[in-house]
């Protein structure tokens, strides 16, 4: 079975088969189906959704791991070709971003779609109504009693938060950062007043949204278009003609009802995608949609949950994979390095330091270098290296420091009898440092389960998929389908861990450990 | 058998304590030397010198009349055993497992192995059967002690070690294991001993001479009845003045 993995791992992307991707919002996904069905004429059409945002989606695009995708002008113009000057209206941004793109990249902007899908601040029409606000500006005399819950991408970009509130001079009290779907729900509830909404968004109709008015004109245009890598073009130049029928198809209405339907209503994305393409007469009604696995409806847990097991069952076993691989390779790395360093205070100190820096890289931004790196990819790989880096700190930390607390009096006698260094180490200091090596295994397990969910971002599988969907659909049904049986695996998974240290243990130290286990 | 000319060990950073200054003296085969001295007079550097736990600044150690310093540290201690304070068992390792460890490590055959462990722990009056699978926490401190010695004793080595072997004992275990001394370590075959000690009643009962060690320097070497007759210098003097228990701690 392990040869197997190793071979899986080893597959390259086939070379003729075009791969679509999309982010983890459900616009992406839908536009992502609809650029696939349409390239399904021209053959096999991969596509990778859900993608963890704008910058994997990019690194994902410009080292040829996916073709094209959907991407919007406002976006690219801030945070890839990080320009801090609004470049202007409409037209003239998609213009640059086009030119910029096409020199800097060698990737190329098609004909947007129609619609633009702006950043705005939304709350409820009720809310709207009893505080008399229409526009931003209207918000200045409530800033101090206005909460706020935006999600962390607007928070952080230059287009968000921080230029919004340097534009119109609005200092909010309470500002949270929070899931942007569980905001829309903090909103209704009346938790939250204020939200970072889409003008396109389908959840605007579902809460009873207002979006109020960007009466100074800050938000840039995010006029939305399909990306796609100069190479592909210049290899199979009929793809423009067969993506651009999308051209001008879809303004902010038609979008967001399209939205509606697959966020509100639970349909499901490849169906609705379909629907629309064959009502505008881009694809006839004769092929059929595959099966869809998106489609929600709005059956119980209960129903939804027995519908899904196998779904369930095969990304738990892609969640072991992951996870058994990224703590399999650490081990094989840290434990012999730790052992190395463990000699050395520098070195330990060093080492140490290097695996506490990782720990500190923000996941997203380190699954977007890996996904650069070649040979790794949008692929099983990229994520089993994260979690593996990830998954080197405590394993380190606790070889070195199980072989630190072994007592220097038993290090002297043993080397004073005349054992070898080897000796020494295999007799002596890894047999009393077993317990403390095994815990840091176990730690590092459960944290890579948990960490392990962010394979989704890259498309590699595992629960983090229905999580990572269900977050964005606001379905908990999806998400706990995610949730739980990841739960249920670091349960069991600790467990486990727990009675094999106890087995690894020397017999002679087992009695400490046995009453330290029924403690604990 | 052991012979140290004109040892010297310096300690950067530290001047006076654990450092050795000029030693030189020699122990004849089936000898048991006692160093006596107090904390810090350096004569744990002295005893590690022997099998280069420890190296000289200068001067030479000679055991078997080679300098240590050309031969191989590991092949060296197998052939000098070594006992310390408090007996060093491994935990994880029962005490057939302790005693045997160099042998196993040599690859003797668990027969012969076995029954050796058997011989020893019977040399040092622990009954094989019930003490064989015992682990270290599963013992008293004389047991632990015991063991100890017949872990150094298992490659049969012709020189002993012992760094305050009967120093973590309560006085009535400490009498009973210094009358069982000379059978302890002499069986099989005369061994050339040298031990450390802070009790200089300890080193009259066990030595067939001492050396006394004060500061680094060796101040006197001679027969319990020598020493007795006539303190050689005001170290010595110092030394049997306050008499015989303890002169500081372990060292």
């Amino acid at each position: 079975m392990l040869v197997e993995l190793a071979l899986a791992c080893l597959a390259a992307r086939p070379a003729d088969v075009i791969v679509v991707g999309s982010k983890n919002f459900p616009e992406s996904h839908l536009l992502g189906e609809m650029l696939t069905l349409l390239l399904e004429e021209h053959g096999e059409v991969e596509h990778r959704s859900a993608l963890g945002g704008t910058l994997v989606c990019w690194a994902a695009l410009t080292s040829g791991e996916i073709d094209v995708y959907p991407e919007y002008t406002g976006t690219a113009w801030s945070v890839i070709l990080k320009e801090s000057a609004p470049a202007g209206d409409a037209l003239t941004t998609y213009s640059l971003t086009r030119a910029y793109s096409h020199a800097r990249f060698d990737v190329e902007w098609l004909a947007p779609f129609g619609f633009d899908n702006s950043y705005a601040l939304a709350l409820t029409s009720e809310r709207a109504r009893e505080l008399g606000v229409r526009t931003i500006s209207d918000l200045a005399p409530f800033a101090a009693r206005l909460r706020a819950g935006f999600s962390a991408e607007f928070t952080d970009r230059p287009d968000g938060w921080p230029g919004l509130s340097a534009a119109y001079g609005l200092e909010l009290v309470t500002v949270r950062a929070m899931e942007h779907a569980l905001a829309y729900e903090a909103v209704a509830n009346g938790t939250l007043d204020l939200v970072d909404a889409y003008s396109t968004d389908g959840k605007l109709v579902r809460y009873g949204l207002t979006v109020l008015e960007d009466d100074r004109g800050f938000f840039p245009p995010y006029q939305a278009a399909p990306v796609v890598r100069g190479q592909l073009l210049r290899e199979r130049p009929e793809v423009r003609a067969t993506l651009e029928r999308l051209a001008s198809r879809l303004d902010d209405e038609r979008m967001g009802a399209l939205n509606f339907a697959v966020e509100v209503e639970g349909r499901g994305f490849r169906e609705v995608a379909h629907e629309f393409l064959v009502a505008e007469g881009l694809l006839t009604a004769a092929r059929p949609a595959r099966r869809d696995a998106t489609s929600r409806g709005n059956s119980g847990f209960v129903a939804f949950f027995a519908r899904r097991w196998r779904t369930t069952l095969g990304l738990l076993l892609e969640h072991v994979r992951l996870t058994v691989l990224a703590v399999g390779i650490g081990s094989l790395i840290a434990i012999p390095l730790g052992v190395l360093v463990a000699r050395k205070r520098w070195a330990t100190r060093l080492s140490l330091g290097a695996a506490g820096i990782v720990q500190t890289v923000p996941s997203l931004a380190l699954l977007a270098f890996l996904i650069a790196v070649p040979g790794l990819g949008l692929s099983v790989r990229s994520a089993v290296a994260a979690l593996t880096l990830y998954a080197l700190l405590p394993l380190l930390r606790n070889t070195v420091s199980g072989l630190a607390s072994v007592d220097d009096e038993l290090v002297d006698a043993g080397r004073g009898l005349g054992l070898t260094e080897g000796q020494l180490l295999r007799h002596v200091r890894l047999p009393l440092a077993t317990r403390t090596i095994m815990a840091g295994v176990r730690t590092a397990t459960v944290l890579t389960i948990g960490f392990a969910t962010l394979a989704a971002f890259i498309g590699a599988g595992g629960l983090g998929e229905p999580i990572v969907t269900g977050l964005y659909l606001n379905d908990v049904r999806l998400i706990l389908a995610g949730a739980l049986p990841a739960a249920v695996f670091a349960i069991v998974a600790d467990f486990a861990l727990g009675r094999l240290e106890v087995a690894l243990t020397p017999r002679g130290l087992r009695t400490q450990a046995y009453e330290q286990l029924d403690r604990s | 058998m052991i012979r140290f000319d004109s040892v010297s060990r310096t300690y950067a950073g530290r001047t006076v304590v654990d450092a050795l200054c000029q030693v030189s003296f020699e122990v004849q085969p089936g000898e048991t030397l006692c160093l006596v001295g107090a904390s810090g007079s350096g004569k744990t550097t002295a005893l590690r010198l022997v099998n280069r736990m420890v190296e000289p600044s200068a001067g030479r150690v000679f055991v078997d009349g080679v300098d240590v310093a050309r031969q191989d540290p590991v092949a060296l201690r197998r052939r000098t055993g070594y006992v310390v304070q408090r007996g060093g068992l491994f935990p994880h390792l029962s005490v057939a497992g302790n005693v045997g460890l160099l042998a196993r490590l040599d690859g003797w055959d668990s027969a012969r192995i076995a029954s050796r462990v058997a011989t020893l722990l019977e040399l040092v009056q622990l009954e094989p059967a019930t003490f064989r699978d015992r682990f270290p926490h599963q013992l008293s401190g004389g047991q632990r002690q015991r063991v100890g010695v017949a872990r150094a004793l298992m490659l049969d080595p012709p020189v002993l070690l012992m760094d305050e072997p009967f120093g973590a004992l309560d006085p009535a275990t400490r009498n009973e294991l210094q009358a069982e001394f000379a059978q302890l370590t002499r069986v099989g075959r005369p061994r050339t001993t040298l031990l450390v000690t802070h009790d200089l009643a300890e080193a009259r009962r066990l030595g067939d001479r001492i050396a006394v060690l004060a500061a680094g320097r060796l101040v006197q070497i001679g027969t319990p009845a020598e020493l007795a007759d006539g303190p050689t210098s005001i170290a010595t003097t110092a030394f049997f003045g306050s008499d015989s228990m303890e002169v500081g701690g372990a060292g």
